[in-house]
């Protein structure tokens, strides 16, 4: 599920890299492996930060698959909050949920300060 | 699932012998038909066909310039008014590819190979306001799918941390617009049931509920499996006809994935008012309007064992979860642009799609990997969450 956001953000930034320093880089003794972990890697690496966020912040609220994967000894966030919502009605969830939004905002938010954010879209 | 689907169960244990007694069951049973059907028709209802965003278009002063823009009335019904209308895109010079919009970035995201035909109706015509009429009529439900928020909008859904799926409900509609084709969205809508249960409770019976409650309360998981089959089969032949519906109208069919994706990616801001107001209140119970101002709930979450459990499982398993996707993606991104994966644009549009039908395998594969090292104790953190699922 996470994958396809990886691809799209990698594939932004590949599309736009310039496949001719790699092959600058082999014809200069490189290795094709590390010609691309040094160069084509080193140019692409916001959309691979990039899509590795969306992964991070997309698995992190999933809830369906982990409600069928938890179990009574391993209970992620998404599932323990559904559970305290079924039998206690105080704002405790909202605070979690608030919580939970601000780490990605300052995620998001410091994506966009040290890399910026549309080095992080693509756009 | 489609191996426990075909297994039988016996007193709490599972044996892997191949049966279709479940599907029978399933297609046999008039209650279980009818919740399907009502699974398709409720979410049918949920995407309904909403009519063609109002747009207009405007010709500059500046030569070859053009902009379209959405009256508010008919943007998200959850987002906020904004008293102005909402720039959609904006071509500088139609004959070349869209330039950012300077208040929306993104906005010229725009499929420009599919908009330019129909923009260059407009170029050098000595009047071009009389030949607005066809760009309006061909482009706008483009423009419209490709509508969507500026990039501080399009953060990853954390809304969804708080009311898992609500929010991805929410925006659903809104890569509905589009009129003229099958709503992309109605795939993920149908196999939801976390919004079925917070609108309706318990009494809306849609067959992900039916999964949950075989999985999870009555504890018959080969038929619970066998409803998900279903399901998944469903959903992949929705797909199916999607590729093809959208592939014999290639022009734009990439516009309508991008636009997906930024559904994804949409934010409604409304329901987090509501949220942001709940979590200051001084009551002791979640009511819909904001009631003093306290932070003890803040204090009462970060004194929770339990939650604090959760979190930082759910953060262990969101970055094992980033870095098996981050290398599978790039490793895949790889030969698809590069061109070394060949065929007629379908790799594209299944990936575009994969997050609909797709099962988890990369966040099924380290949450197994946890649960293999609980049981063979090397992991000795145990949770003393009162759930009990």
């Amino acid at each position: 599920m996470t994958t396809p956001y990886v691809i799209r953000t990698v594939t932004a930034t590949l599309t736009h890299f310039d496949i001719a320093l790699e092959e600058a880089a082999q014809s200069l003794g490189a290795h094709p492996v590390r010609a691309f972990f040094e160069v084509t890697l080193g140019v692409i690496k916001p959309g691979v930060v990039a899509g590795a966020i969306f992964a991070l912040a997309i698995s992190f609220d999933n809830f369906t698959l982990s409600l069928f994967l938890t179990s009574s000894k391993l209970t992620p966030l998404p599932i323990e909050l559904f559970a305290y919502l079924k039998y206690s009605f105080d704002p405790t969830a909202a605070a979690v949920s608030a919580f939970a939004i601000g780490v990605a905002l300052v995620l998001v938010l410091g994506i966009a300060r040290f890399m910026g954010l549309e080095e992080f879209t693509g756009f | 699932m489609l191996a426990i689907s075909f297994s039988r169960q016996s007193y709490g244990q599972l044996e892997w012998a191949f049966t279709l007694q479940h599907y029978v069951h399933f297609f046999t049973d008039a209650y279980y038909l009818g919740v399907l059907g009502d699974t398709l028709l409720a979410r049918g209802a949920h995407h309904r066909r909403l009519p063609p965003p109002r747009l207009s278009a405007r010709l500059s002063p500046g030569p070859h310039q053009l902009t379209m823009e959405a009256a508010p009335d008919r943007l998200h019904p959850l987002a906020p008014p904004r008293g102005h209308r909402h720039p959609l895109l904006r071509l500088d010079d139609p004959a070349r590819r869209p330039r950012p919009h300077q208040r929306d970035p993104g906005a010229a995201r725009m499929d420009h190979q599919a908009a330019a035909p129909h923009v260059q109706q407009v170029r050098g015509d000595p009047r071009p306001r009389a030949r607005l009429p066809p760009l309006h009529g061909a482009v706008p439900h483009r423009c419209a799918q490709a509508h969507r928020a500026p990039a501080h909008r399009g953060l990853p859904d954390p809304g969804g941390l708080s009311a898992p799926g609500l929010l991805r409900g929410d925006a659903a509609p809104v890569a509905a617009r589009h009129p003229r084709r099958l709503p992309p969205r109605l795939l993920l809508a149908i196999s939801s049931f976390v919004v079925p249960i917070l609108v309706g409770g318990f009494k809306v019976h849609v067959l992900p509920m039916v999964v949950y409650e075989q999985v999870l309360s009555v504890f018959d998981w080969p038929f619970g499996a066998a409803n998900a089959f279903v399901l998944l089969v469903i959903s992949v032949v929705l797909i199916g006809v999607y590729i093809k519906v959208t592939g014999a109208r290639a022009p734009g069919h990439r516009v309508i994935l991008r636009a997906r994706g930024r559904a994804d990616l949409r934010l409604p801001h409304a329901p987090h008012g509501h949220r942001g107001a709940r979590r200051l209140q001084r009551g002791q119970l979640l009511h819909l309007s904001p009631q003093g101002f306290s932070l003890k709930w803040f204090a009462n979450f970060f004194q929770r064992r339990e939650f604090m459990q959760a979190l930082w499982l759910s953060t262990e398993l969101a970055v094992w979860t980033a870095l098996a996707s981050t290398v599978i993606g790039t490793a895949a991104a790889l030969p698809l642009v590069r061109g070394r994966f060949r065929g007629p644009g379908s790799p594209q549009r299944v990936r575009d799609l994969a997050p609909a039908p797709a099962p988890d395998p990369h966040r099924g594969g380290p949450a197994a990997v946890l649960h293999a090292l609980q049981d063979a104790g090397l992991r000795t953190r145990r949770s003393s969450s009162a759930t009990s699922w």
